[in-house]
Parts: C-alpha cells; sequence; structure tokens
C-alpha cells in the first residue's frame, strides 16, 4: 500500500481517560487507514473506542482524555502536531464528524440557523460565500437529508425538533462543509429504516461522485456490508482484524469477528454484547496479552502475556490473533 | 412574537402576585396584637378621639373593606402618619428610599459584570494563576460576612489608609447637591459639581463594596463552573471540530448557555440586597430604607414597617420579573415553558 494514496492513517494511536485520578488506557495502539475515495468502516461493540478514535482525529477530545503516543497522518500531515492555524484549517477543510448523539450535538439556546451558518461560513472560508450563499448551501444540505420545510427549520431551536429531525440537521450540517474526509459516527441511529437508507445512500453517492473518502462507524454489519470497501474490526481500543469488506465477511479470522457474525441477528436489537458471553474488560486494568483473552473460545496460553501482531490472511485481509496464526480457528 | 407574549404572560402573573403580597403584608398588620387607635395616639388619649380616628380610619369596618380601604390608599402612595416621625409615611419613604436605591444599584449592577468577567477569565485560564487568584479571593470572601467586610473597610480604609470618610453618611457637610433624583452621584454630576459627585462616590464606595464582595465571588464561581461544565458538551466540540475559532465558540456558543443559570443567580442576589443593606447601613450611618424600616420596627411604628416591607417584597417581585425576562431572552426553552 503506498502513502500517498491514503488520505488518513492512525499509526499506534494510544489514548488515555483519567477520572478521579484513575486512568484508563482506552485506545491501545490503534492503526487505521483510510484510502482516498474510498469508505472504511469502523465495527465493534459499545464501549470500544470508536467515538474516541473519531474524535481524536480532529483533536476535539474530552477535556480529560490523554493522547499517549501515536501520529495520526492526515494527507502525511501529523494532525496531532499541527499549529493552531493548521490544525484550524484541517478541521475547516479535511474533515468532518458527524457526531453520534444528535440531541447534544446542537446547542439548546441557539438557533439552527445561527449555529449552521456559523459552522459554514468557516468550512467555505476559502470561498468566500455571501451569507445568502450559505444560506441557501445550508436550505440545499437539509433539502438533501429530506427534511420537509427547511426554512422552517432553520429558524427554530433545537428542542422544537424531534430526535429525528435534529438527528439529519447535524447530518446535514457536516455534508454541507463538503470536507474531503467525513467520520460518521453511526449515522441514523435514531432514525427510522427508509431515512436511515436514504442517507447511507446519499453518503454512498458523495463518495462516488465527489471523491469523498468516509469513515463509518457502525454496529451494524449490514451498513458496513452495504456502504464501505475496506472494514475494520474494533475490540477494546484495538483493531484486531481488517482489509478488504468482502474478504473478511467471506473468511472472518478473529474469534472476535467470527463472534459478532454469529450474533448477527441479534444484532438488529439491542447491540453485540448481548451475543457474546462476557463483557468488554476494564480499560484501567486491561488484560496484559489480547484484550479478548478472557472471553475468547480459542485461546492458547500465549494470548495472556502476548500481544498478537498482524498476520496476513489473504491479500488484503489481515489478522491480530496468535489462534489465527496456528490455524487453529475455523468459523463453523 | 412569542418572546413579547411570553412577556405579557409574566407581567399579568405577577399581578396575582402582587395581590398575594398585599394580603399577606395586610393580614400580618391585623394579627399584630394591640389596638392601632392606642398606638397612634398614645396612651392618654380619651375614647371621643380614639372613635373619632377609628371612624376615619375605617377601623370599625368589617376586616374585608378595611383591606380594601388599605389597598386603595397604598396604591395611591398613602400610607398614614408615621407613629415615630410624626410625618407622612410616604414622606418618610421619599427621604429615605433614594439612599438605599442608590446603595443597591451601585452594590448591585456594576458587580454583575465583574462576576462574569471574574468568572469567564477563571474558565478560560483554568488552573492558571488568574484562576487560582480568582478562586483564592473567591473562597475568601464569600465566607465573609458583610458586616465584617463593613467593619474591616472603615478600619483599614478610615484609619490607616484615611481615604474613606469615617463619619459615614452620604455627603460630607461642606456639599449640598440640589435634589433631582435623590441619587447623589448623578444629582451632582447633572448640577456640575464634580468635587460633589467625588465626594459622594467615596461615600458610597465601600458600603457598596461591603454589600457585594462575597455575592459577587459567588456568582463568579457559578460562571466559571458552569463554563467549564459547557466546554466539553457536544455542541461546543460540534462547532470546535467544524473550525470555527476558539473565541468565536467561547463568545457566541458557550457563554449564552453558561451565564442563563448564574442569571438566576443574580436576580436573587439582587432583590436579597435591599434586606441585607440593614447592617451595612447601620455600620455606615447610612440614612437609607433599611434603617428606616428598623427604626419603625423598634418602635412598634405598623404604618412605617408595612410600607417598608411592602416596599422591599415590590423590590423582590420587580427583580423576578426582570430575571424571568432576562432568561426568556436567553434562553428560547424558557418562553415556550412560560406560554404552556
Ligand atoms: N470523557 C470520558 N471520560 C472517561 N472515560 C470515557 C470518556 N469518554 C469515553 N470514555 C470511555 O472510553 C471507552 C470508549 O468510549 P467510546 O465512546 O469511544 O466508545 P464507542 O465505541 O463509541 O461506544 P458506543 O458504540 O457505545 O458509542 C468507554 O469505556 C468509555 O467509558
Ligand atoms: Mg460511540
Amino acid at each position: 500500500m503506498e502513502t500517498n494514496n491514503n488520505i488518513l492513517e492512525i499509526k499506534d494511536l494510544s489514548v488515555s481517560y483519567t477520572v478521579a485520578n484513575v486512568v484508563t488506557h482506552v485506545l491501545e495502539k490503534v492503526n487505521l487507514t483510510v484510502p482516498k475515495g474510498k469508505s472504511v468502516g469502523l465495527v465493534g461493540e459499545s464501549g470500544c473506542g470508536k467515538t474516541t478514535t473519531m474524535r481524536a482525529i480532529l483533536g476535539v477530545l474530552p477535556s480529560n482524555a490523554n493522547i499517549e503516543s501515536g501520529e495520526i497522518l492526515f494527507n502525511g500531515t501529523d494532525v496531532l502536531k499541527m499549529p493552531y492555524n493548521q490544525l484550524q484549517e484541517f478541521r475547516q477543510t479535511g474533515a468532518g464528524l458527524i457526531f453520534q448523539d444528535p440531541s447534544s450535538a446542537l446547542n439548546p439556546v441557539i438557533s439552527i440557523k445561527k449555529q449552521f451558518l456559523t459552522s459554514l461560513k468557516y468550512a467555505h472560508k476559502d470561498k468566500n460565500y455571501s451569507s445568502a450563499q450559505l444560506y441557501d448551501k445550508a436550505i440545499e444540505a437539509l433539502n438533501a437529508v429530506s427534511l420537509a420545510d427547511p426554512k422552517r427549520i432553520m429558524n427554530s431551536f433545537p428542542f422544537q425538533l424531534s430526535g429525528g429531525m435534529r438527528q439529519r440537521v447535524c447530518i446535514a450540517m457536516t455534508l454541507a462543509g463538503e470536507k474531503e474526509l467525513l467520520l460518521a459516527d453511526e449515522p441514523g441511529t435514531a432514525l427510522d429504516v427508509t431515512i436511515q437508507d436514504q442517507i447511507l445512500r446519499l453518503i454512498k453517492n458523495l463518495v462516488e461522485t465527489l471523491d469523498l473518502s468516509v469513515i463509518m462507524v457502525t454496529h451494524s454489519l449490514g451498513v458496513i456490508r452495504q456502504v464501505t470497501t475496506e472494514v475494520n474490526v474494533m475490540y477494546a481500543g484495538s483493531i484486531v482484524e481488517g482489509g478488504d469488506t468482502h474478504q473478511v465477511f467471506e473468511h472472518p479470522s478473529h474469534p472476535y469477528t467470527i463472534a459478532l457474525m454469529d450474533c448477527l441477528p441479534k444484532l438488529t436489537g439491542t447491540g453485540i454484547s448481548e451475543g457474546i458471553p462476557g463483557r468488554i474488560p476494564d480499560y484501567d486494568h486491561p488484560p496484559a496479552g489480547c484484550r479478548f483473552y478472557p472471553r475468547c473460545t480459542y485461546a492458547l496460553d500465549r494470548c495472556k502475556s502476548e500481544v498478537p501482531g498482524k498476520t496476513i490472511v489473504e491479500d488484503d485481509h489481515w489478522v491480530a490473533c496468535f489462534a489465527a496464526e496456528e490455524g487453529k480457528v475455523c468459523p463453523k | 412574537m412569542l418572546l413579547f407574549k411570553s412577556i405579557m404572560k409574566r407581567l399579568a402573573s405577577s399581578i396575582v402576585v402582587l395581590l398575594g403580597l398585599t394580603i399577606v403584608i395586610f393580614a400580618l398588620m391585623k394579627a399584630v396584637p394591640g389596638d392601632p387607635a392606642r398606638l397612634a395616639l398614645g396612651p392618654n388619649a380619651p375614647e371621643e378621639v380614639l372613635e373619632h380616628y377609628r371612624e376615619v380610619n375605617h377601623l370599625n369596618e368589617p376586616i374585608p373593606v378595611q383591606y380594601f380601604y388599605w389597598l386603595s390608599n397604598a396604591v395611591q402612595g398613602d400610607f398614614g402618619t408615621s407613629s415615630y416621625t410624626q410625618r407622612a409615611v410616604s414622606q418618610d419613604i421619599k427621604d429615605f428610599a433614594p439612599a438605599t436605591i442608590e446603595l443597591v444599584i451601585w452594590a448591585g449592577i456594576p458587580p454583575l459584570f465583574v462576576a462574569l468577567f471574574l468568572g469567564v477569565i477563571s474558565a478560560q485560564h483554568k488552573n492558571k494563576w488568574p484562576d487560582y487568584l480568582t478562586r483564592f479571593l473567591g473562597y475568601i470572601f464569600v465566607a465573609t460576612p458583610t458586616f465584617v467586610f463593613a467593619v474591616l473597610f472603615i478600619l483599614i480604609f478610615g484609619y490607616w489608609l484615611p481615604v474613606m470618610p469615617t463619619i459615614g453618611g452620604r455627603l460630607s457637610p461642606q456639599f449640598t447637591i440640589a435634589p433631582v433624583t435623590g441619587m447623589y452621584i448623578v444629582d451632582a454630576l447633572i448640577g456640575g459639581q464634580p468635587a460633589a459627585a467625588w465626594d459622594a462616590f467615596l461615600h458610597l464606595l465601600f458600603p457598596a463594596l461591603a454589600l457585594s464582595l462575597g455575592k459577587t465571588m459567588q456568582e463568579a464561581r457559578i460562571t466559571r463552573a458552569s463554563m467549564l461544565q459547557n466546554a466539553d458538551k457536544d455542541y461546543i466540540t460540534m462547532v470546535t471540530s467544524q473550525g470555527v475559532p476558539k473565541k468565536i465558540v467561547n463568545r457566541r456558543f458557550l457563554l449564552k448557555p453558561s451565564v442563563i443559570p448564574t442569571v438566576t443567580v443574580m436576580g436573587m442576589d439582587f432583590a436579597s440586597l435591599f434586606g441585607n443593606a440593614f447592617l451595612v447601613e447601620r455600620i455606615f450611618n447610612w440614612p437609607g430604607l433599611s434603617s428606616y424600616g428598623m427604626n419603625a420596627i423598634l418602635n412598634k411604628d405598623s404604618n412605617a414597617v408595612v410600607a417598608v416591607v411592602l416596599i422591599i417584597g415590590l423590590a423582590f417581585v420587580g427583580t423576578s420579573i426582570v430575571v424571568d425576562i432576562v432568561a426568556m431572552i436567553l434562553d428560547p426553552r424558557m418562553r415556550q415553558a412560560r406560554t404552556r
């Protein structure tokens, strides 16, 4: 894989949180690559660190978070080392985040119009649009996410909108920024299936027509299959398997991925954690070796103390698992 | 439009509160033991004179009718005669109220801005020296009672560094100011007497500081806490992540939701100044309404007490109306809540 083809490369990113003097090591050496113009999936159960990864990319982690080590290269430049002005420019034109929780992502005491236009003003700073042009752009974006009566929505406050409307406003706001890289943190979880489907198709369409690059964060393997060409499976703060979506789905090689797919029918309901016995380890005392070790049915002795490296499964598909490396994992 | 409607509703509902207030005050006045005619005219007044007093003042009517007479007089500013000063209570109020109003305005309004400013600075420089300094002073000032400040000021700025006129009062005797508003600083400036205005300001400064320091630091602390709490909210992260500069984020998106909780506290603090002014007025020899009210209580001067209590009550109702309107302007959710 040549570097210059990748819009984003995350290398060995480790992030911890400090709560009341307890340090929780959430992200542990995350590696993730997004090729230009491609849509990449990030899947994993609740609490595994997906949102943390997305926020780290834009440098908007909560104030109690700590980046321990790693690089986040955007077109070859490390976001973590950018001076303020360059970071601002990166946020304005480089990457945009669709927030997971739409009810908290809009300012409760400021009108949608003001929030939308301020965001757009900076996203399109270089183009010198007039406010009328920005307004038109906003209306267009609201139309694109199939919100009826966008003018009324612009003049509303968030509490006057339904949850689904708020979510679509957030999506429209981020999409209207027309950044190079879209970070979509579970877009559409509060929406009904048809509208969610419509939004996914909209994003897919943008990837195809505008050469947009996307990281699609989701619980849903169905969404992954529908919109992504590559997928990364995250477990407890590390990527455990990744590669071409098709290949990963055909030959899931990590015991966690296999378990995920086994409980596919249950996924639609309350999430993954019900499907796989056990739960994500405590981040303040994570297992020394493979973090999946306590829940793994294929666990070997060395898994307890050693962290597995990457093993190539097929040309565009890798896994980090000792059992898989030794050929001991066989999907049922 | 919605805002206007909400404000009208708020005003209408406060009329009910005001009526309730007058009923409570009237009831208290009636509940106080003793014959009002006897209290007013003294122990030696003959029975016919007392009877005449009762007749003139409608004291023989049923209580609700008395209330009606009392209220209609009160609305016209007639609270009867003070048994202590032997003047119309309304005249006394006219003389004493401006001093308190002047004090309360200076102790109430500039500190609001100081509190907001300190809170914002403190939050923006979290765990750096401006924050530590504000918090350190905050702890000390919040814990110090008003009268301790008053005594300390007299000691420090009256005797050790004599910048403050120690006799107290509102003005040094060599000045006279033509009354316009009753507020000396303003009146002196209107009358073109800057020296008198400065003298009045020095008289006012320390009582106002004593009254407001603790509250100001308390409000600064609330502002700081709510700014910091909101700074991590998704809606701030959202605009930051869009590349909106930090300054604009703070000014346009963070400040507004953060001051809303402070505004309510500020309003209550402001209203309570009228009551709290008493000790400070005493110590600084400030000829204000609270001192007057205290004298009235000690001398069983019921007409004067009623008038003072009613005025302080009005101040509370008025302030809470202002607070609610400000809150409605800042927070659109309040407009909705009021109209429902
Ligand atoms: N501000 C914070 N302070 C402390 N811990 C946090 C904070 N934010 C997240 N965490 C912890 O980090 C871990 C990962 O959280 P994150 O939000 O990244 O998960 P996620 O994969 O997005 O989950 P979900 O699918 O439920 O959104 C969780 O264990 C969470 O408790
Ligand atoms: Mg999340």
